[in-house]
């Protein structure tokens, strides 16, 4: 055989992003915290959706979260780490949106979140541009949308934008505020709708192959391990009206890499 | 391997320096293992440096076997390199980012060709015979342990390992000659 161990600069590499686990440095992390947001708090619900093309709908439910933005619009270009400045904020300020644009393919970009429940600190969104961003069908750079950005701290009226010394980016935004509307309850106490800072409900919205909309039971999705399906339900949380696939269905399993290993069977 | 032991207690509560130390315990075999089944050295990069991602990532169930994380990586890098383009589609952004060196000399012509055999066949095995057969065969851990890193009872194991011989068996019989070379890999 020839060489059967790593390349000393990909090993330095990995075992730099492995040393910085549990400091702010940590990629694995800010990419883990990323990952959460967009999953509205239910990784494994969003997975789902993403490999089989069943949306889990989070619009139109009780509990869904309306962001209404605020003032005017700002924006600002940069390289590196810079701030965003957009002015005085309106006392129903609570988070800011912004879109988020990279100029170029070079490193990422992370923006302080608003929590994602009651009691927690907030997190660091992060947007990779390295490898060319976010590009669409067509070829061209699609920006991010960020919705939860934090509002500038006390005293201050710029969101600090941190992002690796090459990276150029073009970031625009205003203020918002959110509003939550309460969950929906059942005749047998389960509550119902969609996940918000508050967390989930028993029953999360989401769409059944046969295209209803309906609710799934939570406990029930994270007791599948690889693909499978799960009922959705009416909001009765009785009444079956589809279900909802999780991984591929076709036959294809999306193996999680250590099912084998970490799950034995019951 | 008590220190194992306690390095592992120390990572999974966020300890970077005792994932560090993992990793320099497990690189070289995992590495090598990763290089056997996908013959190319960036993309047994990839798989080794997400195989350690996915240890951090999985921290809370990751079981010890015999007091070492090492058989289940070995899992974990057996199936990342199943559809290591998908598999590794989580860690897209990191994996971008490492350098990427000249491929050094690749293995011998047949070697390569056994190790694209042998990696098409046990994609095409269950996944946990894929992991019995890789933990058993080539990495010489015994059945009771490889059991245990997949969560089966020993007697379960010996029958799919069974199975599962016997089938690369006819898959690959015009190997056979230099199947031994090729597949052992050198875990150092």
């Amino acid at each position: 055989m020839t060489s059967t161990d790593m390349d000393p600069d990909v090993s330095r590499a990995v075992r730099s992003e492995l040393a910085a686990i549990g400091t702010k440095r940590s990629r694995l992390q800010r990419h883990q915290r990323r990952a959460r947001l967009v999953g509205v708090g239910i990784g494994v619900v969003v997975a789902a959706g993403l490999t089989t093309g069943a949306a889990i709908v989070v619009n139109h439910f009780p509990g869904s979260t309306t962001v209404t933005p605020l003032g005017g619009l700002h924006s600002a270009t940069g390289t590196g780490s810079g701030e965003l400045d957009l002015g005085p904020a309106p006392t129903a300020a609570t988070r800011a949106v912004l879109t988020v644009q990279c100029l170029n393919s070079v490193g990422s970009i992370s923006i302080a979140s608003v929590p994602q429940a009651k009691g927690q600190v907030g997190d660091f969104a992060t947007f990779y541009c390295a490898g060319g961003g976010r590009i669409d069908s067509h070829g061209a750079v699609d920006p991010w949308h960020m919705k939860d950005a934090l509002l500038p701290p006390q005293g201050s009226t710029s969101i600090a934008i941190t992002a690796d010394p090459g990276t150029r980016w073009a970031i625009s935004g205003q203020y918002a505020s959110a509003s939550v509307t309460p969950w929906g309850e059942n005749a047998k106490g389960e509550t119902y709708g969609a996940c918000n800072v508050d967390g989930c409900p028993d029953l999360i919205g989401a769409q059944a192959t046969n295209g209803k909309i309906g609710f799934v039971v939570i406990k029930q999705m994270t007791a599948v391990r690889g693909s499978g399906t799960v009922p959705v339900y009416q909001s009765d949380g009785t009444t079956i009206i589809g279900r909802f696939a999780i991984g591929d269905a076709s036959g294809q399993t999306d193996v999680d890499p250590s099912d084998a290993s970490t799950d034995p069977p019951h | 391997m008590d220190d194992e032991a306690e390095l592992w207690q120390r990572a999974r509560q966020d300890d970077g320096a005792a994932f560090a130390a993992l990793f320099d315990l497990h690189r070289a075999r995992i590495y090598g293992r990763a290089l056997a089944l996908m013959g190319s050295t960036h993309e047994a990069d990839d798989i080794a440096a997400a195989a350690f991602f996915e240890l951090w990532r999985k921290r809370r169930t990751v079981p010890l076997v015999a007091g070492s994380v090492g058989p289940w990586l070995l899992v974990t890098t057996v199936n990342l390199s199943r559809n290591a383009r998908r598999s590794t589609a989580r860690y897209r952004a990191l994996l971008r980012d490492l350098p990427r060196p000249e491929p050094i000399a690749g293995p011998h012509p047949e070697d390569a060709e056994t190790s694209q055999r042998l990696a098409a066949s046990l994609g095409r095995l269950a996944p946990v015979d894929a992991a019995l057969f890789v933990l058993t065969a080539l990495e010489g851990i015994p059945i009771a342990a490889a059991a245990q890193t997949v969560g089966m009872k020993p007697g379960a194991a010996r029958v799919r390992l069974h199975r599962a011989r016997g089938r690369l068996r006819t898959e690959l019989r015009d190997l056979r000659p230099r199947a031994g070379t090729a597949t052992e890999g050198s875990p150092s």
